[in-house]
């Protein structure tokens, strides 16, 4: 059986880093690292108050939204992102749908869990309590009938915004499981473009957790570091809550050949697996994750020493980053000196349902640009036989990629990229 | 032909009604199905499953804290499945698992005015030596647990020892098409051998709300927690002979059943009467002789209402009939698709 392909034709994100391509190659480049105080509520009274968060300056869409849309973005930032990133590419967009049939074109979208305004919810519950249904559907009724809920940010938000204001597509799926999300959401946006299902897919997601109940959330959970994300370091103590919005363009060969494109990269394989473990810990052994990149290889038909660079989730908790290595090192076996592996979330944040397609982009910004980016907050680094590049990025040919993330619950999700250009 | 459908199991709760009481309602006049045969042949037992803690395949007591009775009812359901259908390492390993869910909150974060009130104690305090290490006194530690996306699809692989390929898709009740789909993408592309896709919907308050707020009249709605579950093989798979259906081919637009015809029309994803009634209506094009809702019966079933159609459709349909399916999400997307009895 022949490689399947699903090529890659832009790659679009906002991010801490910046908005757009350039932007981001330009902060990977100056080593940019995003992390600074919370400016979006008031962390007082919380061990960690630094976060990753995309720059305001970049969120300029807000106003030119109707009513309806404004109120769900003013509640639920990952809206705000997703509009945002949406609307600064919205031309090209609506010029590349309009050159495929509807019918053949698709939404992968990774999602993040709801962003509670927990005020406003509060009041509502207590009108209902108070008033009964009904007369507390009449108090909301601004916000019926114009479908934009505000207390809770459902899933069918995203898909029917691009729907109404960007151009119609045939299908949508809403990814939602937690870190992995984004980078599931382009595994089987690969599977629909490979399957001969759909021509375009657009693959990504949004996600934020820098709002009161989320932050709160995961320091509950003991992953939030009190001073800084330092992936792969032995004094690593937790991540960094950083947040973003992107998407990836993944076309069927056939399409590609129609409109006479060239596109750098190809996404090659995929894999999944569940560490079956526990709800409430990843696997320590790392065994999930193993099945994940033996399979994203097996299904590009590559041998391990094929692959030049890993970006990997590394997130800079204690449970993850030495469960992370000790899998690609078995996978990889004698090649693991040759292939060099980073995270870059301590420069850009954890973006949660959004970190792959934050990384996914970090990753082709890389590979077409022959660079490898360091691990940078890594002084210490843990004992591995893989290559750990630290202090300073490289210059590298990367024919062959892969990207790592991994979720709460267990879930595990790897991509396999190859650079058409080499 | 796309797959094949060869394991159906399912479990419906009490419905959250409009007029604020639990139970059946009585007031919507009910289809012409309710007269039809009831539901013998295709694991009949899961409707009338109990989640009572003597069942032998109740979760176990460390994990009830963290699971909702849609998830306890997967759970159940899915542990019984895999010892009727025999599910062997193959789909432990190699398999795939997709949930639909389109409720995330459980109950205990319903409290939001003590969520508000411990979040703002909790910023007043401003004493680094005691709140900084508890981070957040006054709200549950359970808190993100019990909010987690991917809850039901995670404690699904650890209780089935499921290794595969699993995700969740976060959606109303079209979030099941999202997942049968994809499911039929696997199987297409040969990365699978074998899907099992289900949903869960869990009817509280906040949900109740929230869908409310979707509706310009709340008369005659109603929701029910539920979960479905089935299984898929590849078209040529090893379900021939067994009680099963074939998936013959998704529609894209409802325009395209002018020419069709199928014996049954199941239809789903409505939230009142009214919709319920203009949604079979704008299924009129398509040549039918019966058609069924599980609405007037149980309300919105959320993500888990296709498991309940193709139930349905599994038991109704005669050898050799087909069936059309139909649901709609909350904003009026429409997905379809035809299936066959074996």
């Amino acid at each position: 059986m022949s490689r399947l392909r699903a090529y890659v034709l832009d790659t679009h994100t906002l991010s801490p880093l910046g908005l757009g391509s350039s932007a981001l190659l330009a902060s990977l480049k100056d080593q940019k690292c995003a992390a600074a105080p919370i400016t979006q509520f008031d962390p007082a009274g919380l061990p960690q108050t630094n976060a990753c968060e995309v720059n305001t300056a970049d969120i300029h869409c807000i106003e030119q939204l109707t009513e309806a849309w404004q109120i769900v973005a003013t509640n639920d930032r990952k809206f705000a992102l997703w509009a945002s990133v949406l609307q600064s590419k919205r031309a090209e967009l609506q010029a590349l749908f309009g050159s495929c049939p509807k019918e053949r074109t698709a939404l992968f979208l990774g999602l993040g869990a709801n962003a509670f305004p927990v005020q406003r919810i509060a009041m509502s519950v207590a009108d209902y309590s108070a008033f009964g249904l009904n007369e507390a559907i009449a108090e909301l009724n601004f916000y019926n009938g114009k479908k934009a809920n505000s207390i809770f940010n459902h899933a069918d938000l995203y898909g029917t915004y691009f729907h109404q204001e960007i151009a119609p597509y045939g299908f949508c799926r809403n990814l939602m499981t937690a870190c992995s999300s984004s980078t599931q959401a382009l595994a089987f946006g690969a599977a629909q473009v490979m399957s001969g299902q759909a021509d375009l897919v657009l693959a990504g997601g949004t996600d934020s957790i820098i709002n009161q109940f989320a932050y709160i959330s995961f320091g509950k959970l003991g992953v939030l570091s009190p001073d800084r994300c330092k992936p792969f370091d032995t004094g690593r103590n937790g991540t960094i809550a950083g947040e973003c919005a992107g998407y990836t363009l993944l076309a069927s060969e056939d399409f590609v050949r129609r409109h006479g494109l060239q596109p750098q990269t190809a996404l090659i394989g995929f894999g999944n697996s569940m560490d079956a473990y526990k709800i409430t810990a990843p696997d320590p052994s790392g065994a999930g994750v193993e099945r994940a990149v033996r399979s994203a290889l097996q299904m590009a038909q590559l041998a391990p020493e094929a692959i030049d660079y890993i970006n990997a989730h590394g997130t800079g908790t204690r449970s993850n980053d030495e469960a992370e290595l000790r899998a690609i090192e078995r996978v990889m076996g004698s090649a693991a000196a040759q292939i060099a592996v980073s995270s870059t979330k301590d420069r850009h944040g954890h973006a949660i349902a959004a970190a792959g397609i934050q990384e996914f982009h970090v990753l082709t910004t890389c590979m077409t640009n022959d660079l490898i980016a360091a691990n940078l907050s890594c002084v210490n680094p843990i004992q591995t036989t893989l290559e750990l590049p630290f202090e300073t990025n490289r210059t590298k040919k990367i024919k062959y990629a892969l990207t790592n993330n991994f979720a709460f619950g267990g879930v595990n999700c790897s991509l396999v990229l190859e650079n058409l250009s080499l | 032909m796309l797959a094949t459908i060869s394991a159906i199991g399912f479990w419906e709760s009490d419905v959250f009604s409009a007029d604020g009481a639990l139970g059946p309602r009585a007031a919507l006049s009910l289809n012409q199905a309710t007269t039809q045969r009831q539901l013998p042949d295709l694991d009949a037992a899961f409707r009338q499953l109990v989640l009572d803690a003597t069942h032998p395949n109740y979760p176990k007591l460390s994990d009830l804290k963290i699971l909702r009775n849609d998830t306890i009812a997967a759970l159940i359901l899915t542990q019984q499945m895999q010892v009727l259908h025999q599910w062997d390492q193959s789909f432990k390993e190699k398999g795939a698992l997709l949930v639909a869910n389109s409720n995330f909150i459980d109950d205990d974060v319903l409290d939001f005015e003590s969520i508000a009130q411990a979040v703002s104690q909790l910023q007043k305090a401003h004493d680094p030596s005691t709140e900084n290490k508890l981070f957040g006194t006054g709200i549950s530690p359970l808190l993100p647990l019990r909010t987690l996306t991917n809850g039901a699809q995670s404690f699904i692989a650890q209780y089935l020892d499921f290794y595969g390929s699993s995700t969740t898709y976060g959606s109303t009740a079209i979030a099941s098409m999202q997942a049968l789909r994809d499911a039929c993408n696997l199987l297409q592309i040969k990365v699978c051998p074998v899907v099992l896709v289900g949903g869960c919907h869990y009817a509280n308050l906040f949900s109740f709300l929230n869908n409310c707020l979707l509706l310009k009249d709340t008369v005659g709605y109603a929701e029910a927690s539920a979960a479905s579950f089935f299984m898929l093989t590849p078209f040529d798979g090893q379900a021939a002979g067994k009680n099963c259906l074939h998936i013959l081919h998704f529609y894209k637009h409802l325009d395209e059943l002018l020419d069709e015809s199928a014996d049954w029309l199941f239809y789903g994803g409505a939230f009142t009467p009214l919709q319920d009634k203009e949604l079979l209506n704008s299924c009129q094009q398509l040549q039918y002789t019966a058609a069924f809702s599980w609405f007037a019966h149980t309300g919105n079933l959320g993500a888990a209402e296709l498991g309940m159609l193709l139930a349905a459709a599994a038991n109704w349909l005669l050898k050799d009939q087909t069936a059309v399916v139909v649901l709609q999400d909350a904003y009026g997307v429409v997905e379809l698709f035809k299936v066959q009895k074996a």
